[in-house]
């Protein structure tokens, strides 16, 4: 079973681990961290999933709002 | 058009250089404040607000950072600055804020599409949407920046005042709660 404190430094290496910035050593740690710790592996994938959500969460402008916009910029330059 | 340019334009005057600019931002500047306000029509209320600051400070902008990281600072401001009036307001004029509720529902009604599809994305969106909402207002922001408008960590650091270790922490707490409130969903394979 794994130390907890493993597991806490695990933690630490998300943010950069889901930005591919980690340093390759520790992601290869934190990798081999992952496959062995079920708790860890849980975490992770679901970690992994909701920041997918997430992402795929998008806003449209609407187009009428655009050239709105545009025309108010327009007359406040004209000022 | 590369930056330098576009700047440069924007300190003539120039308004096919603020159109440029709606072009390339504008989707970005509409997501992150709608997401806080949740309303349309406010929504294009501070973008003008957005805009008038760029149009009067733009002369001061010096290139030290990169122009959107300068926008998106303004705009974050300008939106809890309005966020933080119109609460104040609303306090005051509890009524309102019941008609005003009733309307927000109903321009939702009708915005929602009668397709089983469309309908299941707009739970989804609706599931999601809520999840953000209810981040608190600084968590919320650094989960928009990053995770939805993909700005770089660098640049999110800059808008949000943060040291970049500091944005991490700030980031990974805000999807430790949206993991919290999304994880039931994601188990169940609802999202």
């Amino acid at each position: 079973m794994r130390r907890k404190g493993e597991c806490k430094r695990m933690f630490t290496f998300l943010v950069d681990y889901f930005e591919g910035t980690l340093d390759e050593r520790i992601s290869r740690r934190f990798e081999l961290h992952i496959v062995d710790c079920e708790e860890c592996k849980r975490f992770v994938n679901t970690y992994r999933k909701c920041v997918e959500v997430v992402k795929s969460f998008e806003v449209d402008i609407p187009e009428e709002l655009e050239e709105r916009l545009y025309t108010f910029i327009k007359n406040v330059l004209k000022k | 058009m590369e930056e330098k340019e576009l700047v440069e334009r924007l300190k003539r005057g120039d308004d096919l250089a603020y159109r440029e600019v709606i072009k390339r931002y504008g989707k970005k500047m509409f997501g992150l404040i709608f997401s806080m306000t949740k309303k349309r029509d406010e929504t294009e209320e501070i973008m003008q607000e957005v805009f008038l600051k760029v149009i009067k400070y733009i002369k001061d902008f010096r290139e030290d950072s990169l122009f959107s990281t300068w926008l998106f600072r303004i705009t974050v401001n300008t939106a809890l600055s309005y966020i933080k009036r119109k609460k104040k307001k609303k306090e005051s004029l509890i009524s309102e804020l019941k008609r005003d509720e009733k309307d927000r529902i109903d321009f939702e009604d009708k915005e929602i599409k009668a397709s089983d599809e469309t309908l299941e994305r707009e739970e989804r969106r609706k599931i999601v949407q809520e999840a953000i909402e209810s981040l608190p207002q600084s968590y919320k922001i650094a989960i928009i920046l990053k995770d939805i408008e993909r700005m770089p960590l660098t640049e999110v650091a800059k808008v949000l005042k943060l040291s970049e270790g500091g944005t991490k922490v700030r980031l990974h707490r805000a999807r430790l709660l949206l993991k919290k409130k999304l994880q039931p969903l994601v188990e169940r394979g609802e999202v």
